[in-house]
């Protein structure tokens, strides 16, 4: 079952070793990756033996052990560690008001490596804004050669919530993503008439139409990659554990995760403080017996439609959904973004605004695009975003610098998120009795039952300022670990309640490089382990977990934490 | 064709099926008709069913079985309705037991403009209890309502659920306006009977 699953990527691709990004703009056959090597590592079989869970594997046979003995994302001293952003909105989304370059040069600005521009799917964003937009980022991709610039998509999930689609440059991009969204977007096939509304249920089979569609595109060539990560899961309780088990398993290699931690990190700042004194990342409704999830229904003791610790609680909560998808030895990542719109205490406005002040979408809807931002010279007191890198990062280890191997290094989980600049960086380490080499993050290595595995994080603690002006101090990390149990029977599934905080580790050193190492011995299954850390500033009253962001007072700078993306161990 | 449900004199359900409009429009119309016509509504709630698409419906609970009939079929005349008479039945059950759902309209004698002490919410309200998510609610809770509150039943109670918002203040879970976004989602219009 697990036979090729594995997507090493050191026999695939060719290391760069120019500190720019060396396949923009180019035809396929130009890629650093040749499209041999890259169909040879996407392949079908590769990618649906990837999505195999290990947890359900029968033992015995020898020809199963030998399979289960080869490990995916052996560890190595990745050369670049490169921070992101894959959710960023521009004058091409009908409630956002920057342009590409404005957007860009900010991100570099504050540290980005690469970026991926997500404006709204809609009617007139298909019509107008994709074509439009393809130049710009042409553009900025010229001025900004150290900064690799994906040209992505929002997409209205039907049936759903939204999701960040990704693309790489290709000559094909723009008619790719144009179709996708005549296609399946929720907000078009709703104009459209084909669906009752973006989020009615009848939608559900677009989504996983679409998905599937996207897998087409890879597998005929017709664009060398494509990936998908659902965006704010459950900020409106939405996305059915269901239907993200659906989207999962229609498109391996495609539909890859979800974000830990949403944008609109800035929104929880009081009013008192300058902020719009709402949920930090927007994340302040209520259940909704038209379109919600009946399992997100809050009880007395937990909200699932709330952040915590800046969070979404899909991956928040220990033993929550995140943890039944990894129950399931199936990959599924997370990542941290900005989801920038309108950011907090900016001077500037939109360059259309209707009489009230407000962004004159019928401007939008008649030309996919509103006029370049203004700059009022005042703060704005409304708005709840962050530019990108200023708060969240998805840091992706990468053994060169070009689009397709960093989204295949996405594709792969080797990502950190961070927020706050709480730390520099990790490097996670799972060796076994068997695998002395051992895997990093999204990898699955193997141990002879009765053997021991060793977990080891050595993490670079915060060296510099954040753009807060201090330097955050680490305080605790959790390592995180449950038994793969295989495929669920009720796809609805949404607890794993066998996983638990394995071991914390206090954090005294303030500065440096801390090293925690934790042995698991006379190891019997199959289980897969992930770190979090945190400021240790707010936390619930066990001590351990997050604290439920309180709606419009959340200083996301005095509630700091990391995540990291899984390690899978099977043991055999 | 659609079927409203009345399995007794004073409470009614249907089912709104899969309608382009939100909730909160639909709530609108209802209430909105409901003045228009001069009925008294003593409870509005709202559930959400599962068999098939998920949707929301309704039950109705009033003296005035006539408006009420008048008010229900110009609803039926603008909503299709998919559920079976017993999924409708058990609501109305569900209803007139507290089980579950979500009251839109309930029994209030209060001015909730502004803020108000837990305690005095509960005597002069229909709701029985006000949990605060993750904590106890401290003695001399002051809970933020603005004139929106939407408790729900649970276990033949009427519960209000509130979370921690600045100054120490509670507010209920369920606010009249959050933050909209973003690309489309909201583009849905209002109903006219």
């Amino acid at each position: 079952m697990c036979e090729g699953h594995s997507h090493d990527h050191s026999s695939t691709e060719e290391v760069s070793t120019v500190n720019v990004w060396d396949d923009s703009d180019r035809p396929l056959d130009d890629l650093t990756i040749s499209r041999r090597g890259l169909m040879g590592a996407l392949g079908v079989a590769a990618a649906a033996a990837a999505m195999a869970p290990l947890g359900a594997a029968p033992a015995g046979a020898t020809t199963r052990v030998d399979a289960h003995k080869r490990a995916v994302n052996p560890w190595k001293p990745y050369r670049f560690h490169l921070s992101g952003d894959h959710h960023i909105h521009t004058q091409y989304s009908r409630d956002a008001m920057h342009t590409v370059e404005k957007q860009v040069s900010k991100g570099a600005e504050y540290g980005l490596d690469w970026m991926v521009i997500t404006d709204h799917g809609g009617t007139a964003h298909q019509k107008f804004s994709v074509d439009l937009i393809t130049k710009d980022i042409k553009t900025a991709r010229l001025v900004h050669g150290n900064t690799a610039i994906f040209q992505g998509l929002e997409w209205n999930v039907p049936g759903a919530e939204h999701a960040t689609v990704i693309l790489p440059p290709h000559t094909t991009t723009p008619s790719v993503l144009k179709q996708f969204e005549l296609l399946f977007d929720g907000t078009v096939l709703a104009d459209s008439k084909k669906i009752t509304n973006a989020n009615a249920s009848d939608g559900e089979p677009y989504a996983v139409a679409g998905l599937k569609w996207l897998a087409d595109q890879v597998k005929s060539g017709a664009i060398p990659l494509a990936l998908m990560f659902a965006n704010h899961p459950t900020r409106k309780g939405l996305d059915s554990p269901a239907e993200v088990r659906a989207w999962r398993d229609a498109a391996p290699g495609i539909a890859m995760g979800w974000e830990g931690a949403p944008g609109h990190q800035a929104a929880g700042i009081s009013t008192k403080n300058g902020g719009p004194g709402a949920g930090r990342g927007y994340y302040e409704n209520a259940f909704d017996e038209k379109y919600s999830y009946e399992g997100y229904r809050p009880t007395a003791t937990e909200n699932p439609l709330r952040t915590y610790g800046g969070f979404d609680w899909a991956t928040a909560r220990v033993g929550g959904l995140w943890d039944s998808l990894l129950a399931e030895g199936k990959p599924w990542w997370i990542t941290a973004n900005s989801d920038s719109h309108q950011m907090f205490q900016e001077t500037f406005v939109g360059g259309n605004l209707t009489a009230a002040g407000a962004l004159d979408t019928a401007a939008y809807n008649r030309t996919g695009k509103y006029a370049n931002a203004v700059d009022k010279g005042t703060p704005s007191t409304t708005y709840g975003d962050y530019w990108p890198g200023y708060y969240s990062r998805t840091i992706v280890s990468s053994t060169s610098k070009s689009y397709v191997t960093l989204m295949k290094a996405m594709q792969s989980g080797l990502i950190l998120t961070t927020h706050g600049g709480i730390i520099d960086g990790a490097d996670i380490r799972i060796t076994t009795s068997d695998d002395l080499q051992g895997v990093t993050t999204g990898g699955r290595t193997f141990v002879t039952k009765g053997g021991t595995v060793t977990a080891t994080i050595t993490i670079d603690l915060a060296s510099q300022p954040n753009y807060a002006g201090f330097i955050p101090l680490l305080k605790k990390v959790d390592l995180i670990s449950g038994p793969i149990t295989g495929p669920v029977k009720d796809q609805q599934t949404m607890f794993a309640p066998n996983t638990k905080v394995e071991k914390t580790f206090e954090v005294s050193q303030t500065s440096g490089q801390v090293v925690l190492t934790y042995t698991y011995n006379n190891v019997g299954n199959s289980f897969y382990l992930r770190y979090r850390g945190s400021d240790g500033k707010v936390l619930a009253a066990n001590g351990v977990d997050p604290a439920m962001d309180v709606v419009a007072d959340s200083d996301p700078w005095k509630d700091l934490w990391f995540y990291s993306n899984p390690v899978f161990v099977d043991a055999i | 064709m659609a079927t409203l449900i009345s399995t007794s004199d004073s409470w009614v359900a249907f089912d709104s099926g899969i309608t382009s409009v939100s909730r909160r429009h639909l709530e609108e119309t209802i209430i909105n008709h409901a003045l228009k016509i001069e009925l008294q509504l003593d409870w509005l709630i709202t559930y959400q069913l599962t068999s098939g698409a998920r949707r929301i419906a309704f039950t109705i609970s009033s003296p005035d079985s006539d408006k009420l009939c008048q008010l229900l079929n110009d609803l039926n005349g603008h909503f299709p309705n998919f559920a079976g008479e017993y999924e409708l039945g058990e609501l109305v059950r569900q209803s007139s037991t507290k089980s579950t759902g979500r009251a839109v309209v309930f029994p209030l004698e209060l001015d909730i403009s502004t803020s108000v002490l837990a305690e005095e919410l509960i005597k002069n309200s229909a709701i029985d209890a006000i949990v605060a998510i993750g904590e106890e609610l401290p003695p001399g809770a002051q809970i933020q309502i603005n004139n929106y509150l939407r408790p729900t039943f649970s276990e033949g109670k009427l519960e209000l659920f509130v979370e921690r918002i600045a100054d120490g203040q509670f507010a209920p879970i369920e606010s009249e306006s959050p933050h909209e976004c973003c690309g489309g989602h909201e583009n849905e219009g209002p109903i006219s009977l």
